[in-house]
């Protein structure tokens, strides 16, 4: 897991609850990395999902809720931080489209160890975009909230509709994306 | 919280801060190194590149993807490029590579090359280019498209090869090749032609031998069949002339010896024919050998000349002979041969000749080294025309084919004779002027006889002796194993008059019959079984070698070769007749050598002294006249008779078919009826015949009643003739 995904996650929590549930929820961890994090830096991902348990009960907010709520903060993190993903998409379907086929593409370039999970995109006509999300990590509520902030980000209204399709190998979840 | 905590906290956040940058400036650091080893990697790759292209034997041009406005656009190009054309890269770069071409640039290959490009495809091919002073100079080039991550072209490359040199090579090559293939080709075809020509040659070489072989096979047995058939042929001719010349001694019409002239000069005329064809025969399959014998030279030629006398005279040409003094008197030789040549050759120029002289001229060259001898016949007679000269000692040719119609002849005579001189040794040749006569000599090599040897002919100058009147008593032994000639001979003596007369079969029983009896004359076969006619004179020569008598012996032989006197009298013959006997030749044999005791009164030899025949119609049958030719025998009567009667109801077969008027088939069944029947001896008969033969353009009825007259006089005949035959 990239370590942005960390830095991000502890600036929201900042920014919500103060420096100190920061400090509190590190120590309810017990952290390889010693909660020491660099945005270049790659991780394990059950260092966040230990982080998002810690920070649920400091919250007392659901782990589903919290991990939804800083996917919609990320995407608008994003378009700050790699405003070059932005150039071209002019509506959520076509930045969620991009994802698989572009925006992925170049992260590979710049972290070829990058674990990414595979998204694709399947357009039923002009008004409904099918995503797939299949990943070895339990992250797709993450990828429900990054997508609820893409629909957000280009002020659309669309209804979004999901369905779990895990398997044993790997999580899934078909998201049924339509416009309203 | 306190200030003690709120320190720890912040120590810790601190802390964690210090972590975070160390980590990530551990990963930069890790970054960047691998940025300047990609990099450093990157580098090498191009300085390796760079000089591969830099210093690359072809020319490189790198150009922009536009290929039209004015495009490409040379952006690059390396030092062999410039080797090549002549352009530094500062002239080079900015331009289109077109400034290369010239009018002998190729613009189906441009156009292909735009075609190629134009469709992002690499492109090879050769093209003749300029150099900046105008050389040209070929190409081979290769272009290739690069494209960038999203496989647009960005950029096209060349890698340019000057194939001048190798061009110029391969034209030359070409050239050799198709020289060469030329070279190849002609002599194929000409190799093709003579292997025709040697096919055509061989198939007609092959031809040429299959007809030259069969050719040869024909000729052979052409020859041996001619051979064959002129031996066969001359027995019964014998036969003819022996009967003609009986015939002739009989009592017959005027009609019929005309007749039987014409039969016996016919037969003689065939028998020499086929003389001729046995002789070309013989000399054609080399059968024919050449005897030496000594002989008298002067004697040989009188001799022919002599032969050739009466003729000449009854012409009324002069036929004298000029002897040269210096020529030998005995030679060795074929005594034969020669006399047979001259005769062909006096023969002939009586032919030709209708008034004037012939001579006959015999001289010899001694005093050469290789002595030899000549003789020519000059005649005055009409000579023969130069055009063919060479052609006339040609076989079946003569100066005129009319020439054949008026004398007859084979044509094969002048043919044997030179075949004949050049068996000899010698040469034959001609000399002639139309209208003037020919002079035809031939020379033959001379070998003296030595002076111990006795020529063969010296008896012939026993000349004049036929003057000799010759005893009806004389004692004759004739040799011969054939009953019918035995018959014949006895018969023909005893019709000159001689009764006297003994027969033996062979040799032995000659012999034996010589030493108990004494003869005067013996006429002897030669071939005969266990002892034949020579060895029994040689062996008789012997026996008298001790007495010192002598007993004339004259051969009789059916061999008409030439060549065989000789022999006879090698085996001390006196004489040689040849078959058939002729009466007079043989009288004349008689006279010259039978030297009878005693002397009585001349063998009635005068045929018209005999009793003149019975009026037509007085006698139906001549019964001595039919068994002067059967002599008695009653088998060979009957076979006469029943001869007779054949040929007679074949021709009464013809004449009951009565016709008005003309009628040919009747004239001629009532000559052949006519003729057997007075054979036969049956007079009456031939003479209704002879009515009937002259009446053959009479009316039906008048046939008719001759018929009735043929009819009965055959009938009577035949009674007679039955009668005998049941007699008999
Ligand atoms: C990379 C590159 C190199 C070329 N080099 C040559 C060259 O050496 N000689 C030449 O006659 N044409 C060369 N050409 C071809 C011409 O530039 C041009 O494409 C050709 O004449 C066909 O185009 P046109 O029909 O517009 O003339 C090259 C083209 C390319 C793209």
């Amino acid at each position: 897991m990239k370590g942005i995904v960390f830095t991000e996650l502890f600036d929201m929590v900042e920014g919500l609850f103060g420096a100190n549930m920061v400090d509190d929820v590190l120590d309810d961890c017990e952290l390889e990395s010693g909660g020491a994090y660099t945005a270049v830096g790659t991780y394990d991902h059950n260092e966040l999902l230990q982080i998002v348990g810690a920070l649920s009960k400091h919250t007392d907010m659901p782990v589903k809720d919290l991990v939804h709520k800083y996917g919609h903060h990320l995407f608008f993190r994003f378009h700050e931080i790699m405003p070059v993903f932005f150039e071209k998409p002019q509506s959520a379907f076509e930045f969620l489209e991009s994802v698989h086929d572009y925006i992925h593409v170049e992260v590979k370039k710049l972290y070829p160890d990058a674990a990414l999970p595979h998204f694709e995109t399947e357009r039923n006509g002009d008004d409904k975009l099918i995503m797939v999300y299949k990943s070895r990590c339990p992250f797709a509520d993450f990828a429900e909230g990054l997508i609820h902030g893409c629909v957000e980000f280009y002020k659309e209204k669309i209804d979004i509709q999901s369905e779990d399709k895990n398997t044993d190998e790997e999580y899934s979840r078909i998201f049924t994306l339509v416009k309203q | 919280m306190s200030t003690e905590d709120q320190i720890t906290r912040l120590e810790k956040r601190l802390a964690r801060e210090k972590a975070a940058r160390q980590q990530a400036e551990e990963l930069l650091e890790e970054k960047s190194r691998e940025i300047f080893e990609i990099n450093e990697g990157l580098q090498e790759n191009a300085r390796l590149l760079g000089a591969t292209v830099v210093n690359a034997n072809d020319g490189v041009i790198i150009t922009t993807a536009d290929l039209d406005n004015g495009g490409p656009e040379i952006i690059y190009v390396n030092e062999a490029f410039t080797r090549i054309s002549g352009y530094e890269p500062d002239e080079a770069i900015g331009k289109t590579p077109r400034i290369l071409q010239g009018p002998d640039t190729d613009r189906k290959t441009l156009d292909k090359l735009r075609n190629s490009l134009g469709k992002g495809k690499p492109f090879k091919g050769e093209l003749k280019n300029y150099t900046k002073d105008g050389e040209s100079y070929w190409l081979d080039i290769s272009i290739v498209p690069i494209r960038d991550k999203g496989g647009t072209i960005t950029h096209f490359t060349a890698i340019e090869r000057d194939i001048t040199k190798q061009k110029k090579f391969e034209k030359e090559l070409r050239q050799e090749k198709e020289t060469a293939e030329k070279e190849v080709a002609e002599r194929q075809r000409i190799e093709g032609q003579v292997q025709e020509y040697t096919d055509k040659l061989e198939l007609m070489r092959f031809e040429a031998l299959e007809a030259q072989k069969k050719a040869e096979e024909a000729s052979e047995a052409k020859t041996e069949f001619l051979a064959n058939m002129s031996h066969e042929l001359r027995t019964p001719m014998n036969g003819i002339i022996g009967m003609a010349e009986m015939l002739m001694d009989s009592r017959l019409d005027t009609d019929q010896q005309e007749n039987v002239e014409t039969l016996h000069g016919s037969s003689e005329n065939l028998l020499s024919i086929l003389n001729d064809i046995l002789d070309i025969s013989k000399i054609e399959a080399g059968e024919l050998e050449i005897e030496t014998v000594p002989f008298h030279l002067g004697t040989a030629v009188r001799q022919v000349v002599q032969l050739f006398l009466p003729l000449a005279t009854d012409k009324g040409i002069t036929l004298d002979m000029e002897r040269d003094d210096d020529v030998p008197s005995a030679v060795v030789g074929d005594l034969g041969r020669i006399q047979q040549v001259l005769r062909n050759l006096i023969s002939n120029a009586l032919k030709f000749t209708e008034e004037g002289n012939i001579t006959v001229v015999l001289r010899a060259t001694t005093n050469s080294e290789t002595p030899s001898l000549y003789l020519a016949v000059e005649d005055t007679g009409v000579g023969i025309p130069k055009d063919k000269l060479d052609k006339i000692f040609e076989k079946f040719t003569q100066a005129d084919t009319s020439v054949t119609r008026k004398f007859g002849g084979t044509g094969l005579g002048l043919a044997i004779t030179q075949q004949l001189v050049e068996l000899m040794g010698g040469e034959i040749g001609v000399d002639s002027l139309e209208g003037q006569g020919s002079t035809f000599w031939f020379t033959i090599p001379l070998t003296m006889a030595d002076e111990a040897s006795v020529p063969v002919n010296l008896y012939d100058e026993k000349q004049g002796t036929t003057d000799i009147e010759l005893s009806k008593n004389l004692r004759i032994l004739a040799v011969d194993d054939h009953p019918i000639n035995q018959t014949f001979a006895k018969k023909l003596l005893k019709k000159l008059g001689f009764s006297h007369v003994d027969l033996a079969e062979n040799g032995q029983q000659a012999l034996d019959m010589i030493a108990a009896n004494s003869y005067d004359i013996v006429l002897m076969d030669c071939q005969m079984p266990e002892l034949d006619g020579y060895q029994a004179t040689t062996l008789l020569r012997e026996r008298e070698q001790k007495t010192g008598e002598h007993l004339p012996v004259v051969a009789l032989t059916a061999n008409a070769m030439i060549g065989d006197k000789e022999k006879c009298l090698k085996a001390g013959m006196d004489d040689y007749l040849s078959k058939p006997i002729k009466p007079d030749k043989l009288i004349a044999a008689m006279k010259k050598w039978a030297e009878p005791n005693d002397v009585t009164e001349a063998p009635d030899i005068e045929l018209q002294a005999e009793p003149e025949v019975s009026e037509a119609g007085s006698e139906i049958m001549d019964w001595d006249r039919l068994r002067m030719f059967t002599d008695d025998d009653p088998e060979e009567e009957k076979a006469l008779i029943e001869m007779f009667i054949t040929y007679a109801e074949e021709s009464l077969e013809i004449l009951k078919n009565c016709q008005d008027g003309e009628d040919e088939e009747w004239k001629k069944a009532a000559h052949k009826l006519k003729g057997s029947a007075a054979n036969l001896g049956a007079q009456a008969l031939s003479d209704v015949c002879m009515e009937a033969e002259q009446g053959f353009d009479q009316d039906k009825g008048s046939k008719e009643e001759i018929l009735t007259g043929i009819l009965a006089s055959y009938e009577q005949v035949t009674n007679l003739l039955n009668k005998e035959k049941i007699g008999a």
